[in-house]
């Protein structure tokens, strides 16, 4: 049995459009960050939603620990997602946004947020907790996305190009924030991104998407 | 969107701009006034006397208050129910046919009240088609279109993304949508309640034919007066009594909203609607075949009755349509009768857009923002009965003899259709990120320009919209259409209405033909409307 | 383009089109080119006036007269917007006000007095009922308990005959009546019973109740939704509606048109209503608004009258239509209160019903 996440060869089309991803298979052993490189609009979302549940591969499959997933739905896989925008739920203050998995776990309200301030200070956001998501900066905005993202502890963390829309320094302040938010939790994460230089300082392992993918990327 | 990355303030638009928005909605206000509160003061003034104030102490007026408003409770939590799923359904996926079952489902909202009240007569079972069950029946028909629009406006442009975040965190998709997708439509759903509870509670139309002593309403009390009775000054003090009450529900309403609505999270580029997949397909398929059954079923009923005569079979009052013009003041032909109807509905249209524009981005805009968004929805609350003997008694006569001009209808539709044309854009618009209007004035645009450039989708959207759903409800409007229209050809409505006066098979029959004919223009000209929209996405 | 821009020019084309409406009003209307002089009469009146057109523009080249007609509601709302306007009317000349609503707008002073050469031409009983020198009748109806024959034939039973017999059990659960404190026919079938019950109608609608009557909010519910011969799904073979339904019942049917009507009408019962025309007091046009109240009893008009509305001309020896006269009898002694005292009873009437009812 191979542990962690294994996409064996799966090609996922749009809407009978023609297949964006054709036979692509990689894997993300426990504890590891795997950095997927690639230019936009090459199918890199594509593979990553998959992998989140999203979308259906129409060949191939996902496994976690050696179980196939393909049935399972997404928001029984336990996979954390955090996108290029925040995407923090606008009617929610900043630690109700981190406490909502918490509370999807069954935590009461109390419990989660007081969990979630707790989480907050962890990654250098004290003080946020009240604070409408709106009046946040771009940049807070998206950190408090991934410490949202990995409140409810999943098993694995998707990132997709989650720092493309900062800019530079702030870029890879974050970049680094995040490799030692997971590395300290020890969850596996695959992340996306165009940016070799982010690439290589995230990652403990590189893969361009040409590579993994069949003859048609 | 762009992302800046230095803090940002909540407050709204800086106060200079919000000084020219106020301008224009002060212009759009006199508006209001003018056509709705001078007429019913008008009324009062003449008619009044301290000794119908008796009526506000009798049980029976408590009495009708009360069943109202429970009737308008139970008719909108069951609209609400009903309509929801199709109104998810349109806005999240790319249905096959989807243009098609939105104009269906604006139909019953845009027939006479008096048509929906009899295709629901002839189709319900005996014992059901007359009481409480049957009204509420014929409002929940009669009004899902509020729904799905003003619903579905706002639904269409939240982030779909945001769903995938919340199950990426555990939640199914019921919780999904009770925690991320239901909190976000708070302000639609605010407004489109408070329009269909005040719809429901001030209901004669669908009273008069489906009613009983259970389902009174204040305004079927007020056209007993203005009927019958011709006792004005009593009249005048339900009316009062009606906007005050009324007029309360909805002012609470638009404070609770303004309270809650927060920015949503709309989506950017706008992609395509994804088309359902897998078991996404069956939900879609049965919430479609559901919303028609409910709304074809008595539009079927009708269609039935205008073939049906003595038990027979007949096409006769179809091909008796092309002579309904008998060479009577009382008829005309159905193609002169949409004309009117049409013309009427077109400056209509253009007058509701106007003013209900100006007050919804005044009330976004400007620190009174609520107390404008309140006062849009004015028409809701003033009887119409009432409104149209002021109306005719203010504006009928020299010196301001306003209905020789025949804009006086078009006036009278507009001023009904203020309140959805502010229901379906004010929640769009308050949904727009402010900070977009910041940045395009960080690079250098002009204050017109930046607001244009942070609302204009919204805006020609929204608008949209709103103009189909004011086009439609002077369609089909009734009340206002019989009592200040210009003498020569009635509008279709009219001419319905004066058919089921009169009776004979041939008056229902024909009445029945004329109301799928007025079905169908609706439903064509709310199609193309539709896909104009669906062109411009694109 | 700027919003603002949009919405001022939209103001501007309302305005300018409201100005320019304003400007070439009803007196700048040219149509007839015979006459001298035009002058434009306006006729309120209500939704069920009807009348050819052909007449119409006969007495317009005649006259020299252009009338506009402009309906108001139902007979209701016409007399209480003409109430509210009295003196200052929006109208010229007014038709369609009834014997049960005449006291109220007389009272109120709505109409200025005219004798219309016409009225030595009307029906003997009618000529004396002017309220006063104000109002002309112009026609009348009754107001009777119509009966669906196919089903008591089908149902092998004799229909009622008369008032009394609609309180007895063998005709339980089958009247519908329509509510008069919201319809017209219901007014009228509510003051039928006053006017042969006298002080004991209040007893007679008792037992109509124990019998199973039936309240409608309007004609159109009892008629369309209740009545067994509406087309509808009712249940009830007998309801209250007007004298002439037979007769509208073959007009009204698809070719070819059955020789013999579906519904009968109850004789005894039945209520006589009186449509009245007046001159608007606070008219320009007197002397023109009088010219359209003789047309109205004119004998040319009058003819049509049958046809147009169902109702039977005031004029006398005017020929009624064979299909008024072999299923549209008038009825020989039908039940009528003085004005005066509908006028001081309604409210209290409308209320005890309501009580007795169970409806208030």
């Amino acid at each position: 049995m191979t542990s962690g996440l294994v996409v064996e060869r799966i090609t996922v089309g749009y809407d009978a459009k023609p297949a964006v991803l054709v036979d692509a298979s990689l894997t993300v052993a426990p504890g590891e960050v795997l950095a997927l490189l690639g230019p936009s609009g090459s199918g890199k979302s594509t593979l990553l939603l998959a992998i989140a549940g999203h979308l259906q591969p129409t060949a191939g499959r996902i496994c976690w620990d050696g179980v196939d997933i393909g049935g399972v739905p997404a928001h029984e896989r336990h996979f954390g997602l955090v996108l290029q925008d925040p995407l923090l739920f606008p009617h929610l203050d900043v630690a109700d946004n981190v406490a909502y998995g918490l509370r999807r776990q069954g935590d009461k309200k109390s419990v989660a947020r007081a969990k979630a301030a707790d989480l907050l200070a962890w990654a250098g956001l004290e003080g946020l907790d009240q604070r409408d998501v709106a009046s946040l900066s771009g940049g807070q905005a998206q950190r408090v996305a991934v410490v949202r993202a990995l409140a409810p502890q999943p098993r694995l963390l998707l990132l997709d190009e989650p720092f493309s829309a900062l800019d530079a320094p702030l870029r890879q302040r974050l970049a680094a924030d995040v490799r030692s938010q997971v590395r300290e939790r020890g969850v596996p994460t695959l992340h996306v991104t165009h940016d070799e230089v982010e690439a290589a300082s995230i990652a403990d392992r590189v893969v361009r998407l040409a590579d993994l993918a069949g003859p048609d990327v | 969107m762009t992302v800046l990355d230095e803090p940002v303030r909540t407050t709204a638009a800086p106060p200079a701009r919000s000084k020219r928005k106020v301008r224009w909605s002060a212009a759009a206000l006199l508006f209001l006034v003018a056509f709705l509160l001078v007429p019913l003061l008008a009324v009062v003034a003449k008619s009044f006397n301290a000794s119908s104030l008796a009526i506000l102490t009798q049980s029976a007026t408590w009495r009708t208050v009360f069943l109202a408003a429970l009737q308008g409770c139970v008719s909108t939590a069951l609209t609400l129910l009903v309509a929801l799923p199709v109104t998810g359904v349109l806005a999240r996926f790319r249905v096959r046919g989807g243009g098609v079952v939105k104009a269906l489902v604006t139909v019953p909202f845009v027939l006479p009240t008096v048509v929906i009240g009899l295709a629901v007569q002839q189709l319900l079972p005996v014992r059901w088609n007359s009481g409480f069950g049957a009204v509420v029946f014929a409002h929940v028909l009669l009004n899902m279109a509020v729904v799905v629009w003003l619903v579905g406006t706002l639904w269409e442009q939240l982030d779909p993304r945001l769903d995938m975040v919340a199950a990426s965190l555990g939640a199914g998709p019921f919780v999904r949508f009770r925690t991320t997708t239901v909190p976000q439509l708070r302000p639609a759903l605010f407004a489109a309640a408070a329009l269909v509870f005040a719809y429901t509670t001030t209901s004669l139309g669908v009273v008069l034919v489906l009613g009983t002593t259970s389902t009174p309403t204040l305004e079927l009390d007020i056209f007993r007066r203005t009927g019958i009775l011709v006792d004005l000054s009593g009249a005048s003090v339900v009316a009062l009594l009606q906007l005050l009450l009324v007029g309360t529900v909805l002012g609470g309403a638009a404070y609770l909203q303004s309270r809650t609505s927060q920015q949503v999270l709309r989506r950017t580029a706008a992609p395509a609607k994804p088309r359902p997949r897998g078991a996404q397909r069956v939900g879609v398929a049965v919430v479609v075949s559901v919303t028609l059954l409910i709304v074809l079923a008595p539009l079927a009923a009708l269609l039935v009755r205008s073939l049906r005569d003595n038990g027979s079979w007949t096409t006769s009052w179809w091909s008796g349509l092309s002579s309904l013009d008998r060479g009577t003041t009382r008829l005309a032909s159905p193609i002169a009768a949409l004309s009117v109807s049409a013309r009427t509905a077109v400056l209509a249209a253009v007058m509701a857009v106007s003013v209900g524009a100006t007050l919804a981005i005044g009330a976004i805009r400007s620190r009174s923002g609520r107390v404008i968004a309140a006062a849009g929805l004015l028409p809701l609350a003033v009887s119409a009965a009432t409104l149209g003997l002021g109306t005719l008694l203010v504006f009928g006569r020299p010196p301001l003899d306003l209905r020789s001009t025949g804009l006086l209808v078009s006036v009278a539709h507009a001023l009904v259709a203020v309140p959805v044309v502010l229901g379906a854009m004010v929640p769009a618009l308050r949904s727009v990120d402010t900070r977009l209007q910041r940045v395009a004035a960080g690079l250098g645009a002009r204050p017109v320009r930046a607001f244009i450039t942070a609302y204009g989708t919204v805006l020609i959207r929204a608008g949209a919209a709103a103009a189909a759903l004011a086009f439609a409800i002077s369609l089909g409007e009734f009340g206002a259409a019989s009592f200040l229209g210009r003498s020569g050809t009635p509008t279709l409505p009219v001419q319905i209405g004066r058919l089921l006066n009169r009776p004979g098979e041939a008056s229902v029959g024909t009445a029945a033909a004329l109301a799928i004919v007025l079905a169908v223009a609706t439903a064509g000209v709310v199609l193309i409307v539709e896909q104009l929209m669906r062109v411009r996405r694109r | 383009m700027a919003r603002s821009r949009v919405f001022a020019a939209a103001l501007l084309l309302v305005s300018a089109a409201t100005l320019a409406g304003c400007s070439s009003g009803p007196t700048a209307a040219v149509s007839s080119s015979h006459a001298p002089q035009t002058v434009t009469v306006t006729l309120l009146t209500h939704d069920s006036f009807a009348v050819d057109k052909r007449l119409l523009t006969t007495f317009e080249k005649q006259s020299g007269i252009t009338v506009d007609i402009q309906s108001v509601g139902d007979a209701g709302q016409l007399v209480s917007s003409a109430v509210l306007a009295a003196g200052a009317p929006s109208g010229d000349v007014l038709f369609g006000v009834d014997n049960s609503l005449a006291p109220k707008a007389v009272a109120a002073q709505v109409f200025s007095p005219y004798a219309s050469p016409n009225l030595h031409n009307l029906v003997a009983p009618l000529q004396a009922n002017t309220f006063g020198g104000v109002l002309t009748p112009v026609d009348y109806g009754d107001v009777c308990v119509v009966v669906d024959k196919t089903w008591f034939a089908a149902h092998h039973a004799v229909p009622p005959s008369t008032l009394s017999d609609l309180t007895k059990p063998a005709f339980a659960n089958l009247l519908v009546v329509e509510d008069p404190a919201l319809s017209s026919p219901g007014t009228a079938f509510l003051y039928a019973t006053i006017a042969r019950y006298g002080s004991a109608w209040k007893q007679y609608w008792t037992r109509l109740r124990n019998n199973g009557v039936q309240v409608a909010n309007s004609w159109t519910q009892a008629y369309s939704g209740d009545f067994t011969a509406g087309g509808g799904k009712g249940s009830r073979p007998l309801v209250v509606s007007y004298g002439t339904d037979a007769a509208a019942d073959i007009v009204y049917a698809s070719n070819p048109k059955p020789s013999t009507p579906r519904v009968a009408v109850m004789h005894d019962g039945c209520y006589r209503q009186i449509e009245y025309a007046g001159v608007l007091r606070g008219t320009a046009h007197p002397a023109a608004a009088g010219k359209v109240v003789d047309w109205l009893t004119s004998q040319s008009f009058q003819a049509g009258v049958p046809m147009a509305m169902f109702v039977y001309p005031a004029r006398s020896g005017v020929a009624l239509p064979s299909v008024f006269t072999k299923w549209a009898p008038q009825a020989t002694h039908p039940l009528q209160l003085p004005p005066a005292t509908v006028a001081a009873n309604e409210t209290s009437w409308l209320s005890d019903w309501g009580s007795v009812m169970g409806r208030a």
